[in-house]
């Protein structure tokens, strides 16, 4: 229903109507209380009888709960009777300007099936006659004996349907949390209940849609009408899947841009299926892991440093062996054997300085026995040669020779030396 | 990659060595723990959403299921039968009155402001055409 309700609406065409409506809507006594009013004392047939059953039905709506109750005229299609004597009071179901309603629809409905046991409810409509708000009905066929005579609708509030989604806005007791929500969605995809979040809270709700790009005039209607039921669409994956008649669960972004975990499914009622989605956010849900990864990260920042100082100061720890074993070994090439590396472990290490100082030791020794040699050397030279060609030889010349001006040979021959 | 590595001072290569690993290790533990945590909340959270659809549910099945119940029986009880019966002849009675053909000079405008609440809110105050004479009937009624 737009902005421009057809004025038509609230005229009454038909000479009933009008007539019923003069009496029981326009100049009622009660115009705020219209059920109030037993008889019109208008002197009709029609009054005689409505005092004597409206207390009855006027108790009937109150005890179930039912906005409002119709007795139609099979035949004709004409709204005999209603509790509220709102704008639908005396109207035409089959021709006149409510036909497209939802009460001529459960109307229709039970004029097709002429069958005692029949009952069918009719989706949520916002109903003109009740100043646009939303109404579903609920049809029965009315028989007399054998013949069939009337229908019996009964109109129904959001209210009860709000009720039992929202658990009387008690979400918190019911396990639904700060974030969970159940919401129902019709075949249009439109909302048939109110949202938790719309409830709590409807101008942050507003703003929150309106930036989830529902338009302007979606917007206006919701305020006007007070709630997104029957004018807020729902997008989602999970709503399509529970109106295609999938049962499951699915995690998702949701009509408010919002990551959550919902569980789906569909609901057949009366001749019409809506689907049911339950939701909660992700942040909700995953508050304790989020705090959990939170932590891990926080420990890791100190850890890492940590780390970092123990890595280092172990490696120093590890080098140090290998350090002097480096300042040893320059010392060896530089020519002093006589170095020692402190030993202060059996590991590896310890294992690689003690064979070092070995070496070293070994080192010194060869130098020490070559050293003796050497000395041993020279006295056996110096015993044959003349010191002086002793120290030539030495000196690495392989011929000793020298030359000379005037040279005396003495040649003796013994006789007899040699034997 | 391994020239860089074998070119780096002990020290370094062993700083290297123990934060990877040990990075690698809290990293990976902790990522299991969240994932798997994670698995076990969101399965939790999904049984409760079932658990808690189910119940809307069954309870809006019932609430339409009852309705239905009550209005079916409701339509066999007396007070429905017997008023149909009785108010059929009486609008018939009012259809073949004769009732004076509607007149705009009959009808005043009341704003709808007096009658309609919400619909002001809806559409602001809009004329609402009803009979403020009594329509006359032209034989007795």
């Amino acid at each position: 229903m737009g902005g421009n309700p057809s004025l038509a609406t609230y005229f009454p065409t038909n000479p009933i109507s009008k007539y019923l409506k003069y009496f029981y809507t326009a100049n009622n006594p009660y115009p705020k209380e219209r059920e109030k009013l037993d008889n019109a004392k208008d002197g009709s047939d029609y009054s005689k009888i409505h005092e004597e059953y409206h207390a009855r039905f006027r108790r009937l709506a109150k005890v179930f709960d039912y906005y409002d109750i119709f007795l139609v005229d099979i035949d004709t299609g004409n709204v005999l009777y209603t509790v509220k004597k709102e704008v639908d009071f005396g109207a035409d179901l089959i021709s006149g300007p409510f036909s497209d309603t939802g009460l001529a629809k459960a109307f229709q409905a039970v004029r097709k099936s002429r069958d005692p046991m029949f009952v069918t409810a009719i989706d949520f409509e916002k109903y003109k006659p009740s100043y646009g708000n939303a109404a579903a009905f609920v049809a029965t066929t009315v028989f007399d004996g054998d013949k069939f005579i009337g229908a019996l609708i009964i109109q129904l509030p959001p209210d009860r349907i709000d009720q039992i989604m929202n658990a009387h806005n008690e979400w918190e007791k019911v396990g639904l949390g700060k974030t969970g929500e159940a919401i129902l969605i019709g075949p249009d995809r439109v909302m048939r209940s109110t949202p938790r979040f719309f409830i709590e809270d409807p101008e942050k709700y507003l703003q929150t849609v309106a930036q989830q790009g529902v338009s302007p005039q979606t917007i206006a209607l919701i305020k006007s009408s007070g709630s997104p039921m029957l004018d807020q669409k729902i997008n989602t994956p999970a709503a399509e899947n529970a109106l295609a008649g999938k049962t499951g669960t699915a995690p998702l972004i949701d009509y408010r841009g919002v990551p959550v975990l919902s569980s789906f499914q569909p609901i057949k009622l009366g001749d019409f299926e809506w689907g049911l989605i339950a939701k909660m956010d992700q942040a909700e849900i995953f508050k304790g892991v989020n705090d959990l990864a939170r932590r891990l990260l926080v420990m890791a920042a100190i850890l890492i440093p940590l780390i970092a100082f123990f890595s280092s100061w172990i490696a120093r720890k590890f080098l140090t062996p290998i350090r002097r074993l480096i300042a040893a070994t320059h010392q060896v090439e530089a020519g002093n054997t006589e170095v020692e590396v402190k030993v202060d472990s059996t590991d590896e290490f310890g294992q690689l300085s003690q064979s070092f100082n070995q070496m070293a030791r070994t080192l010194t020794q060869k130098e020490q026995t070559i050293q003796t040699q050497i000395g041993e050397n020279n006295r056996l030279l110096l015993n044959i040669l003349p010191p002086k060609a002793a120290e030539r030889l030495k000196n690495g010349e392989l011929e000793v020779v020298d030359s000379f001006a005037n040279v005396t040979v003495l040649f003796a021959d013994i006789e007899g030396l040699i034997p | 990659m391994f020239s860089f590595f074998k070119n780096l001072s002990f020290q370094t290569k062993l700083l290297a060595i123990v934060l990877t690993t040990s990075l690698i290790t809290l990293l990976l533990t902790g990522w299991i723990s969240y994932s798997s945590s994670k698995n076990t909340l969101s399965e939790a959270a999904y049984n409760q959403l079932t658990g808690l659809r189910n119940a809307r549910a069954q309870a809006i099945a019932d609430y339409f299921d009852t309705l239905q119940h009550q209005v079916l029986t409701s339509s066999e009880s007396g007070i429905v039968i017997n008023s149909i019966k009785e108010f059929k002849p009486a609008v018939q009675k009012l259809k073949e009155a004769q009732l004076s053909p509607p007149s705009y000079k009959n009808w005043s405008i009341i704003t709808l402001k007096s009658l309609f609440r919400i619909s002001e809110k809806l559409w602001g105050e809009i004329p609402l055409l009803l009979p403020t004479f009594p329509p006359i009937p032209s034989q007795n009624i």
